[in-house]
This record gives structure tokens, sequence and C-alpha cells, in this order.
């Protein structure tokens, strides 16, 4: 039996975790101020932050034993999907995927990452080979969770070194490089695959939420929109590119989730559905926030409509969760 | 959510796999004429004789009953088995025979379904028409009631098979007064009637299956008549919801097999560099493993239709989704064969005739039953609630 729509206690996961992120961090808090500033922690307090643990989300899928609430790893997924939706931040399934790491190891830390005391955030290495890190939203994070290949390591915040501020590409995070001596070491690591695995799936989770976000947005404005006299949405050119969105983010549910399942399930293909899934939701979310911009028009280019937000984080996730090096040798290193 | 197979599932697959190794025909498809009729027909009566035909169809018509996940096990392992799928028993397994299911009268189902799983009779399509393409509900062929009788004037084109079928969904217009859609009927023609003139017409493929047909005062019984006269439209939407959702499984699956013979392809041909094999070349690997993550997407979608499946019985506009998604890929996966071929894929030659071959067939899989922008259209006004406007 193969299902992948979700059932009814999933659906009412994913309809208060929307509600809960409808009110508390909803897309528009990120539209400029009057100053034409936003907030520096694209509304992500640490309030928030004790909220979201108290609702049980870091520990989703770890074991009710150790503490966590016991779900599949495709609950997860949906968590990360309405993320995605909202843009926040990635440290959120960072911490996620950290508490799985921590869980393995039987790490006392775990306690400390479900209950929202202890941070994770994303260091992303900027080229290969080098020792320069990316770390996403870092400021004020405890650990970083790097994801390269099949490991993932979690290292303290004070194995990095020379941290110095960039602009980021998406300004709903902090964006700064940092070096990381290649002596450091990692208070976590695996290299089974498994959590790399997760991480993977967690990116993929939110790339599909980009999409679909960037999807309902351009329906509804096409919907509404007039111009000569009838909605843009009824014609054509604007409907054939809407309906192209929707074929991507199908596309990007159905493999992301089946990636999840497979994962689930131990299927010996499970990294394969899962480089697959990176490949088509990163595509799905580019190509829709692409084309979202495009159906707004002039509207579209302003920093008031969200569009440019989905963009941006689809540019952010898709360098995450599965590097090129990954993706080539899982997808074409053998028939299928 | 969930991705299990059940023992009994299980069991079914590892019978299939069992039967099907002893039982798929070896020798090649014939690609036209009655030879490919025979074969096909041959091939369909060795799965009736097996227990093996409809297997999603209800048992009470010569089915099995079993669910549609049994159904998309049967096919991926046909897949595997490279057993053959589709070809001139498609309209009857997967257009006429469901709508004959949902809609047909008892007399209809007991007549025809049987006869369609014992690969007794092969089917074809009578919807489009030279002025009545993408705009289905201008369909001009008349047929007028005399007595118990519908007598039809007109002609029907694109109708693969026509030349080798014994029936045709054929829908005419009943009603002339109507207007566009509500004048239509829904009926069974028996392609041996007289007054019936098939033409063939030649494709950019060379598969001579495409066909124009000719009604020439053609006597049906009214009996013949699936639905009420002038309910036609609301008829053809149900099979045309077959032929954009579960029917393409065969197809989809199909698809993943030729992509994996183009993997084995790039590791045997040479690159573009004359050194490496074509897997070596940066290009070559991109694009392979693009069309490797949408295939591998596209079967996903289907277990996606198949949830919905599963929770509504006759299919809805989600189908077109698949559909369309399918008619893009199998394009993109063929030019890339041609691609890979190079110089080579200037030469018809025994090697390979087939992708070559394909890789013209495969461009009306965006124009048969239903074009990418018809499905655009009735994505975005169906599924996404965007206004109706002008074509």
């Amino acid at each position: 039996m193969i299902d992948l729509l979700p059932s009814e206690e999933q659906q009412q996961i994913i309809d208060s975790v929307a509600g809960f992120l409808e009110a508390q961090l909803p897309v528009t808090r990120l539209r400029p101020g009057p100053d034409g500033a936003r907030p520096a922690d694209a509304g992500l307090t640490d309030a928030l932050w004790h909220h979201i643990a108290s609702l049980g989300w870091f520990g989703l899928g770890v074991s009710e034993a150790q503490g966590g609430a016991g779900y599949p790893i495709v609950v997860e997924m949906l968590v990360a999907r309405e993320l995605g939706r909202h843009a926040v931040s990635p440290s959120v399934t960072a911490t996620m995927a950290a508490a799985h790491l921590a869980a393995r190891g039987g790490e006392t830390s775990l306690a400390s990452l479900i209950g929202g005391e202890r941070r994770v955030a994303v260091a992303n290495r900027v080229s290969a080979g080098g020792d320069e890190y990316h770390l996403i939203d870092g400021r004020g994070a405890d650990c970083f969770l790097i994801l390269e290949e099949t490991e993932t390591r979690l290292y303290h915040a004070s194995a990095f070194g020379r941290t110095r501020p960039v602009m980021s590409l998406d300004d709903a995070v902090t964006l700064d490089r940092a070096d990381l001596p290649a002596s450091a070491q990692p208070l976590l690591r695996d290299a089974t695959g498994d959590i790399a695995h997760r991480v993977s799936l967690l990116n993929s989770a939110q790339l599909l939420g980009v999409a679909e976000a960037a999807l309902r947005l351009a329906v509804d404005y096409a919907g509404a929109r007039e111009q000569f006299g009838q909605a843009i949405g009824s014609f054509q050119a604007i409907k054939h590119s809407c309906a192209d969105m929707a074929v991507r983010a199908e596309a990007a549910y159905a493999q992301t989730f089946f990636a999840g399942l497979s994962q689930g399930s131990r299927r010996p293909d499970a990294a394969y559905q899962i480089a697959a899934a990176k490949v088509v939701s990163a595509d799905a979310a580019l190509a829709n926030a692409r084309a979202c911009i495009q159906i707004h028009g002039g509207i579209g280019f302003t920093a008031e409509c969200d569009a440019h937000v989905f963009l941006k984080r689809a540019h952010l996730l898709g360098q995450l969760g599965g590097e090129r090096r990954w993706l080539r040798s899982t997808l074409l290193g053998s028939g299928v | 959510m969930q991705l299990s197979h059940t023992p009994e599932e299980e069991q079914f697959r590892e019978e299939v796999r069992a039967w099907l190794c002893a039982n798929v025909p070896r020798g090649k498809r014939p690609r036209t004429g009655m030879a490919l009729r025979e074969y096909d027909l041959e091939w369909q009566r060795r799965q009736y004789d097996g227990g093996w035909a409809g297997i999603s169809w209800p048992r009470e018509y010569g089915g099995r009953g079993l669910s549609l996940a049994q159904q998309v096990i049967w096919y991926e392992e046909c897949a595997v088995a490279r057993a053959p799928v589709g070809g001139s028993t498609f309209v009857a397994l997967s257009h006429a025979g469901p709508t004959l299911i949902v809609r047909g009268t008892e007399e209809q189902k007991r007549f025809h379904l049987p006869k369609i799983l014992k690969g007794e009779s092969v089917w074809c399509q009578g919807f489009s028409e030279p002025n009545a393409g993408s705009d289905l509900a201008s369909v001009k062929t008349q047929a007028r009631v005399e007595g118990d009788h519908l007598v039809v004037n007109g002609s029907k084109i694109w109708t693969s098979y026509a030349a080798m079928a014994d029936w045709q969904e054929l829908l005419v217009r009943t009603d002339p007064e109507a207007q566009r859609h509500k004048g239509l009927t829904w009926v069974i023609c028996d392609m041996h009637a007289r007054g019936i003139t098939v033409r063939k017409i030649p494709t950019m493929s060379g598969t001579g299956n495409l066909c124009q047909v000719f009604y020439d005062d053609v006597r049906l019984p009214l009996a013949n008549v699936v639905g009420e006269v002038n309910g036609g439209w609301d008829v053809s939407m149900t099979t045309l919801g077959f032929e954009r959702g579960t029917a393409f499984i065969a197809h989809q699956i199909h698809l993943a097999a030729m992509l994996e013979g183009l993997y084995g392809l790039a590791h045997e041909l040479k690159g573009p560099d004359g050194r490496r094999v074509a897997i070596e070349d940066d290009a070559i690997a991109d694009q392979l493993l693009r069309l490797r993550a949408d295939v591998a997407a596209l079967r996903a979608m289907i277990y996606l239709s198949v949830s919905r499946g599963a929770r509504q019985p006759v299919p809805g506009p989600e189908g077109n989704i698949v559909a369309l998604c399918y008619g893009e890929l199998s394009k993109r996966v063929y030019a890339f064969a041609v691609e890979l071929l190079a110089n080579e894929g200037l030469e018809l030659h025994d090697e390979n005739p087939d992708w070559l071959t394909d890789y013209l067939d495969a461009f009306k899989n965006t124009i048969a039953g239903g074009t990418s922008e018809i499905r655009r259209n009735v994505i975005g006004e169906r599924l996404l609630g965007l206004p109706r406007g002008g074509r």
C-alpha cells in the first residue's frame, strides 16, 4: 500500500503548524518598515524559539524513550514544508536534525536541543576543499551543523574563527563568513548517511514549501488583478505559467514525500530517491519563485511584494542539503 | 502517508514475476498492420488464460477485482520483464472498458467486457474531427434517430488503429439545434458496419496506425448508446478522465525503462571528445542526472495519483498533471537519445531504429488525448480555480 497523502492526524498537525506560523511568523513580517529596514532576527526571537520548543518541534522525530514525540520523518518534513512556506530560518530544521545526531550518540545535550536551550544553525562550506564556511543565521547560535555528502558534523560555535559579516542575498537570514580549521574536533559526527539523508529531506521539504507558497501567491494575484477588463489569470499566457508552477509543485511534493517514506522504510534506493527529491524540489522552488515575480508584473519587482522572499530563499536552500558531487554520484552512480 | 507492501501484495508481486518470466512474448513486436493486431491480441489472450487480464476490473465481468495498488505492481513487473504495453489494445483496456464499467448498460458490459479481456476485440477512439480537435465540444459528425437506430454521417480523424479495430467509442451530434456540448451522444460503433471507410494517414515517424474514418449513413442500434442520447459530453469526460489518469501508468513505467536503456548507452557510446564514453562528459552527465530525477518524480506522481484514486474512484482533473508531465518529459528523454547518438542518429539501421522512431513518435505525446496547452487550461481552471477566458 502506497499512500502519499497525509492521514487525518497528519493533516491536523499540518493545520496546527500552519496556523501557528501564520499567526507568529507571517511572510509579511519580512516587508520593510517605513525606514526600509527589517527586523534583524527576521522575527524569530528567543521567546518564539522557546515557544516552538514547547510545541515539541525539535524532538518531533526523536523516540519517546529519549524525550521526543516518536513521529516518522515525514511528519518532520510536513513541519519543514510549512517552515519553507513562511521563510523561517533554516536553524529550526538544523536543530531538529541535530537532535537526531545527539539521540544517536546517546548524548546528554539532547534534552537541551529538544528543550530549546541550545540553538543550532547551519554552516555551509563556501567552496569544495576550502576551510571557509557560511554561517547562516549563526549569530547567537550555540552550535553549527555541517552536511557534506553523506557525513554530518556538529561543532561548537567556538570552533569557528575569524568570523566576519557579509551581506546576504537572502536578507531574511544573517550571513557570516568564518574559518573552520582542519584540526577542529566536532562535538558529534555521523558518517552512516542516516542524518545526512534527514538533513537533505528537511531541506527538500522546505524547498517544496517555497514552491507551493510561490504558486499560491501567483494564483491569488492572477485571479484578482484585472487588465483589459478581466482577471489576468483568464489569459492563457498567465494561466499556463500558473499550470506549469502547479506541475512543478506536484512533482516536488510527490518525489519529496516518496523519498521521505523510502528513508523511513529503509528501502535500498532511499539515497537515490532523496537525491532526486533535492534536484526536483530545488528546481520547483526556483522556477516557481521566478514565475511568481513575472506574473506580478511591476509590483513583483518591489520589496513590498513577497515574491522576492521566495526567490532568495530558494537560492539559499538550494545550496544546502546535498551538494553537486553527492547528487552526481548518487543519481549517476549505478543503474536503477 | 505510508509506503509498505502487505504480505498479500508481496505474494502477489512474486506470482506476477514468476508468471511474466514464463509468458512474456519473446519476438519483436510488429509496428503496424494486422501483424501488430495479432501480436497484441495474442498477448492479451495469454494474460487472460493465465488469469491476469483486467486486474482492477470487477470479477463479474471477467476481471480480477484487485486493488489499484496491485495494478501498479502488475505494470511495474511488466516493465521489469519487458512485457509489451499499450498498443492496439490500449483504447479497449484503458478507456472503453473503464467507461463501460462506470456508465454502460448491463447488456453492453456483458457483451463487450469479456471480449476485451479475452483479446477478442480491438477498440479505437472517435472523438476528434477535422474541425474539432482541442475544441472537442464543436464536433459535427451527425447522427439522426431513425426508429431504434442512429444513422451517422461525417468524419473522425487522428484515430489510431481504426484500420484494425472492431469497435469504436464514437462521439456524435444528435441534436443539431443544441449548443455545443449539450447535443452530443457517446455510442459504440461497429467498425465492420456498412458505410464506414477508413483511410490511413502517413505519419512523421513512419508508424502507420493513424487513420481518418468516414461515415456514410452508418446505422448503429440505439442500444449501443452509452449514457443518454444527448448526454454524451458527460460520458466522454469520464473516458478522458481515465485517459489522463491511471491509464498512463504503463506508459510512464515504459519511459523509465527507456531512460535506463539510455543510461546504459551513455556508458557505451563515445562522448563528444571522441575519447571518453559519453557519461564522462559534463553536459551529458548533467542532462542524464536531471532526466533521472524527473523520471523518478514522475513515478512518485503516479503513486500520488494512485493515492488519490484510493479516495475517489473516478479520476478527477488532477490526472492532467501527470499526463502533461509525461508528455513533455518523454519528448525530452527521446531528444536526449538523439543527442547521445550524434551522427549515428542520422542513420536508421538495425541497432538504433527504436530510439529514432520513438523520438519521432514522441511528438504525439503532447498532442494526442489533449494537447499540453489544453491540459494547462484544465489545470489552471479546474485545479487552480483561475477564470475561464478566451482561447
